[in-house]
């Protein structure tokens, strides 16, 4: 177990870039979004006004969706950000599981690993333990943004929940993607494909 | 009871249409160190893949300390420490913490010891292990190893890079780790190294075991050397079996005596010899002899 342990904090260590951007990225455009909707449409009419543009706007469903509500700044904020967000957190699923599953085994630590005493399954749930830690910072980082543009608690969580479920889907596409392909750089080439 | 370390049963693995290892038999015992020899691509690291379990077996099996290498890995780990020949290790990592991590790893570390290691082979703990030569990673690999205090260790040519004072350290550390009982499983193709550290060898050609035996043993399966200083000009001297004359000189003879050197003497008994020497061949040549008498196929 304490094997297992160090392993999976290893992993975590090592996507702390990774994780603090996505972070990041998550962070400013929920504050963004909320403040900018806010202050661009503060009154009722402003939303209304802004709903019915978009409701003729093809192009802006095509790009974010079709809108439920636009006339709250939880709705707008859910649409504008919800959809690009939720590509950005397969995008983390997916390099975070090829980089856990391909990358440390081209590179021989792997095996190094495997030497030691963690049997393979431990090691790559391990690995998937990490990946979902990563996944636990990206919804708080969320939830917080969300709650800092104001937004209430109960659906600043489950929309962030709602986006951060996406990273697990796509780590187990990784994962497949990771064992399929002969190396790293492949894995990677072969997982837009399962879009 | 003390189970048998390593021990493989016509183990064999096949890459597609390369037989890598063809039917080993192995047995080493407790606190033996033992010298895996053998070139490139003789199957060295392919044989200790399969004693680590991280490859499935064609035909045959491994197993440590009597535990089935593929099919239990982990308990098969719990006393062995392993160094691999690449030093891939995690390169934002310093090597203070690479130490730490490894020893979480394997469980258990014996940290006075660890200390001394590190002393000894100076290595610069707080470097970041993407700032350190090939040999200093190396360096930390072995530490790991060695401070484990495993039953067993298993080195894949664990000296690639080392400075020739670093490579002398390593030895010491193989001979205190084989006084307090330890067993070493090296692969090496350097002979000196082998010469030096090792109780048995085995000598690996294309995936089969060619010879194993005692150094002392396999040196008497070689000629040996004996060269003869004359007074004066080279005598003329009979014939004889199993003396082949390697060298001749002015007033010098360097003869190649398999089997007894006897009849050699015999016959130089006689004559105005100034200076004798005879030497045991090297593991060297002993290595030299087995690749020559075969088919030459990737043989050097």
């Amino acid at each position: 177990m304490a094997a297992a342990s160090a392993v999976a904090r290893r992993a975590f260590a090592d996507a702390r870039v990774r994780t603090i951007s996505f972070a990041l990225l998550f962070a400013l455009s929920a504050v963004i979004q909320s403040t900018a909707y806010r202050e661009g449409y503060p009154t009722v009419a402003d939303r209304r006004a802004f709903a019915r543009s978009v409701g003729e706007n093809d192009a802006a469903r095509l790009l974010y969706g079709t809108p439920h509500d636009l006339v709250s700044v939880g709705g707008y904020v859910s649409w504008r950000v919800g959809g690009s967000m939720a590509v950005f957190a397969a995008l983390f699923g997916l390099l975070g599981a090829v980089r856990a599953m391909r990358a440390e085994e081209d590179a021989g630590r792997a095996e190094l690993l495997l030497a030691g005493t963690i049997s393979r399954h431990k090691a790559f749930l391990a690995q998937l333990a990490a990946i979902g830690a990563g996944a636990a910072v990206l919804w708080l980082a969320l939830v917080v943004s969300l709650l800092a543009g104001r937004l209430p608690a109960g659906g600043s969580a489950y929309l962030a929940l709602a986006i951060v479920s996406v990273v697990p889907v796509f780590a187990g596409v990784g994962a497949v993607a990771s064992q399929l392909a002969p190396n790293k750089r492949m894995a990677t080439g072969l997982e837009p494909g399962c879009w | 009871m003390t189970a048998t370390p390593i021990r493989t049963e016509r183990l064999s693995k096949r890459y597609d249409e390369t037989l890598a290892l063809d039917g080993l038999d192995l047995e080493v015992q407790p606190g033996e160190v033992y010298g895996y020899l053998g070139p490139n691509g003789a199957g060295k690291t392919t044989t200790i893949r399969l004693l680590l379990g991280l490859l499935r077996p064609t035909a045959g099996r491994a197993e440590l300390f009597g535990v089935d290498a593929w099919r239990d890995p982990v308990t098969a780990h719990r006393r062995m420490a392993y160094v691999a020949a690449e030093p891939s290790l995690w390169p934002g990592l310093t090597a203070a913490e690479t130490l730490e991590f490894l020893a979480r790893v394997r469980g258990g570390v014996d940290t006075g010891y660890r200390e001394l290691l590190v002393q000894r082979f100076q290595l610069e703990t707080p470097k970041k292990l993407r700032a350190l030569s090939h040999g200093n990673r190396q360096k930390v690999q072995l530490i790991a190893a060695f401070a484990n205090r495993a039953d067993l260790l298993v080195l894949d040519e664990p000296t690639g890079g080392l400075d020739p004072l670093m490579e002398m350290a390593f030895r010491e550390t193989v001979r205190e780790a084989k006084e307090r009982g330890q067993t070493v499983f090296l692969s090496s193709h350097i002979l000196s190294e082998v010469e030096a550290v090792c109780d048995r060898v085995g000598i690996l050609r294309q995936g089969q075991l060619v010879d194993q035996g005692k150094l002392a043993d396999l040196r008497h399966l070689s000629a040996q050397t004996v060269e003869v200083t004359f007074d004066g000009h080279v005598p003329a001297l009979p014939s004889l079996p199993g003396v082949e004359v390697a060298e001749a000189g002015a007033s010098a003879l360097r003869f190649q005596v398999t089997g007894s050197i006897r009849p050699l003497l015999a016959a130089l008994a006689d004559q105005p010899v100034v200076t004798l020497t005879s030497r045991e061949p090297s593991l060297e040549e002993i290595f030299l002899h087995h690749y020559e008498s075969g088919d030459g196929r990737g043989g050097r």
